[in-house]
């Protein structure tokens, strides 16, 4: 157990530092001066130049420029936004929880409809059930995320008016930033109808989260329908159902474990699928997140929050994946046995 | 089937044939096919199809809604956008570029996966290890951050995003070809031929590739789906193709600024694209049955 943990840290440790090695290499590629890349400082004042030289170490080996460069990321000098002059460090923590936030109310809504409409599919495989859920999972699928969260745009926002277009909660409520998280900011916030921000918020995100989380609900489902199907056909489950156990009994004890056991590993590749599309959606429905901010930074050519936002953004993710693994990993009890299911 | 037989011999037709046979039994599936032969021929036909050139400007028919429309015009079928150009004419040549870049991309990355993916399934040791958990780690980055940086690094533009979403697929195709390598490398009729002195080229190619092919086909469908739905997305957020050159998704991108006008403007390249994507994930899923019809028999 331990040396599995032990493993896979190395395994985060070695690909956190050529993420690092990647984004400076970054700084380098991008167009203009690499200084300013890294630094976000444009200036012409040679003291200024020689002491931002000095400080990210730029014109010594490429080991002590590397090490240089992770000890001023641990101490959370990221450099500043070309643009907008603001701290990179703190940009991050501002656009980030919203990402994460937007993301987890996807994911919430991909396993609340994908599981169940998975699990009745595979029960009644081959029959009319089975076949309209495929079907609706199939078209949900095929449908491309920016369509679907503009048809919910102009049919929701602007011909039935039911949900607001845009943002994570009405600019009337003065939610200081404290997490980050609109939801957990509310109830720490003071002064405010907390239940008046509280249904605001959840209004806000309604439409945003459902967008992404129907894409993956779609995925979801045939994954699980495809594992429980293959489950229904062990033959424990025979012996089983020849001792007389109820088919409640059957599925709730037998079936239902062991089929979400080997979707788990394919779930987890479904993470980047889900980011990528939150990433899309925030730009839609101007969701303050790391896709807005991204998509702003490449618009305004701001090489040095570029930099970070792809460091950032990365090591979330890849850190999401890994950590996904090493679960599976631990609670499946037949380890080193990779993903044998397939949709 | 009635055939003549004189030994009593059975039928028995080429693996690939018995795949086309159980793919042909389905309905769903044949359906799927159909409707990709026909946005396929829709986009390969669009110079002879067209009703006119993507790029005329009629500035005597701006925004015109479809011929369905009481306000619509026969000339047009699909109406026009803001600049007066004809929609379906537009669509046609958009569909070409899109799934033109798609196949590209798809044929790139297989030929890279597929290559290193082999090595990496027959590498053993820690030179494998290493290869194998770095290459899984990457194939977590997403496709966007990628196609950000590249645009970031060369400019925005169609051929940037194509390599970025090639880099993004390449992963995916090296780790199914890995698994299925490896998995295969301790079977015996790879043992066999490497007892009469195959060399590892040629154990690839005469035993695991016509195996692999088929797998492949399948995760080529699937990554063909993703390429689709990437391009257009890229293009939707400016990345892409830019403003002159029709691409699905630069034109949903192009109908957003006047969309509560003429909702047609993004709904129509939103529909081509949906259409693309369906048929490609039907035939996929109807191959993926139709491979394990085969193989379980």
């Amino acid at each position: 157990m331990m040396a599995v943990i032990i493993r896979y840290l190395l395994l985060f440790v070695i690909t956190l530092s050529v993420l690092i090695c990647f984004s400076l290499a970054l700084a380098h590629m991008f167009p203009g001066d690499p200084l300013t890349n890294l630094s976000g400082v444009t200036t012409e004042n040679a003291k200024v130049i020689e002491h931002l030289a000095n400080k990210w170490a730029i014109d010594t080996n490429p080991i002590h420029y590397f090490m240089n460069y992770c000890s001023l990321l641990l101490q959370g000098d990221w450099g500043i936004s070309t643009i907008s002059g603001n701290q990179l460090a703190a940009d991050m923590a501002r656009v980030i929880p919203a990402t994460i936030e937007l993301s987890i109310y996807s994911a919430f809504i991909a396993i609340c409809i994908g599981v169940p409409l998975g699990c009745i599919a595979g029960i009644k495989a081959y029959t009319k059930i089975d076949y309209s859920i495929n079907a609706a999972s199939i078209i949900q699928y095929s449908t491309p995320v920016f369509w679907s969260g503009l048809a919910f745009i102009l049919i929701f926002c602007f011909q039935l008016k039911l949900f607001p277009l845009s943002g994570r909660i009405s600019v009337l409520f003065n939610i200081p930033h404290q997490t980050g998280f609109v939801l957990i900011d509310i109830f720490l916030a003071e002064n405010i109808d907390r239940k008046a921000a509280f249904m605001n918020c959840l209004h806000h995100m309604v439409l945003p989260s459902l967008a992404v989380g129907l894409v993956s609900a779609a995925a979801l489902a045939r994954l699980v329908r495809r594992s429980v199907i293959d489950v229904l056909n062990k033959p424990y489950i025979s012996a089983a159902r020849s001792r007389g156990l109820p088919f409640k009994t059957i599925f709730f004890n037998h079936v239902l474990r062991n089929s979400l056991l080997p979707v788990l590993p394919l779930a987890a590749i479904q993470i980047t699928t889900l980011i990528t599309n939150a990433m899309i959606i925030e730009v839609l429905f101007s969701w303050p997140g790391v896709g807005n901010f991204l998509l702003q930074a490449i618009y305004q050519q701001d090489y040095s929050a570029l930099r970070i936002g792809m460091l950032v953004v990365s090591t979330l993710v890849i850190s999401l994946t890994i950590f996904a693994d090493l679960l599976n990993r631990i609670i499946d009890p037949k380890k080193g046995s990779v993903s044998d299911v397939s949709i | 089937m009635s055939r003549f037989s004189l030994y009593e011999e059975e039928f028995h037709p080429a693996p690939w044939r018995q795949t086309w046979h159980s793919f042909k039994e389905d309905h769903v599936s044949m359906i799927g096919f159909i409707l990709f032969l026909t946005m396929v021929s829709l986009a390969l036909l669009a110079p002879l199809l067209a009703p006119t050139s993507p790029s005329v400007q009629n500035t005597d028919a701006l925004i015109l809604p479809p011929s369905w429309d009481t306000a619509g015009s026969i000339n047009f079928i699909l109406g026009t956008d803001a600049l007066g150009r004809d929609v379906l004419s537009r669509l046609m040549y958009a569909s070409r570029v899109t799934f033109s870049s798609a196949l590209t991309v798809v044929l790139i990355s297989l030929l890279v996966g597929v290559t290193v993916g082999t090595l990496a399934g027959m590498l053993r040791g820690i030179r494998s290890s290493v290869l194998n958990h770095l290459l899984d780690a990457l194939m977590a980055i997403p496709t966007l951050l990628i196609a950000i940086i590249i645009v970031g690094i060369f400019g925005v533009g169609l051929l940037n995003t194509i390599w970025a979403i090639t880099l993004a697929l390449i992963p995916q195709f090296i780790h199914v070809t890995r698994n299925y390598v490896s998995e295969q490398m301790d079977n015996d009729y790879i043992r066999a031929s490497k007892l009469d002195g195959a060399t590892p080229f040629q154990i690839f190619y005469y035993s695991l590739l016509p195996n692999l092919s088929e797998m492949l086909v399948v995760q080529g469908t699937l990554a063909m789906s993703i390429a689709i739905i990437d391009i257009s997305a890229l293009g939707f957020l400016n990345l892409g193709a830019q403003s002159p050159t029709p691409e699905l998704g630069a034109m949903l991108a192009e109908g957003l600024d006047i969309a509560y006008i003429t909702p047609w403007n993004i709904i129509l390249p939103g529909l081509f694209i949906f259409l693309f994507v369906l048929a490609i994930n039907i035939v996929g899923d109807g191959l993926r049955a139709a491979l394990r019809a085969r193989t379980s028999r």
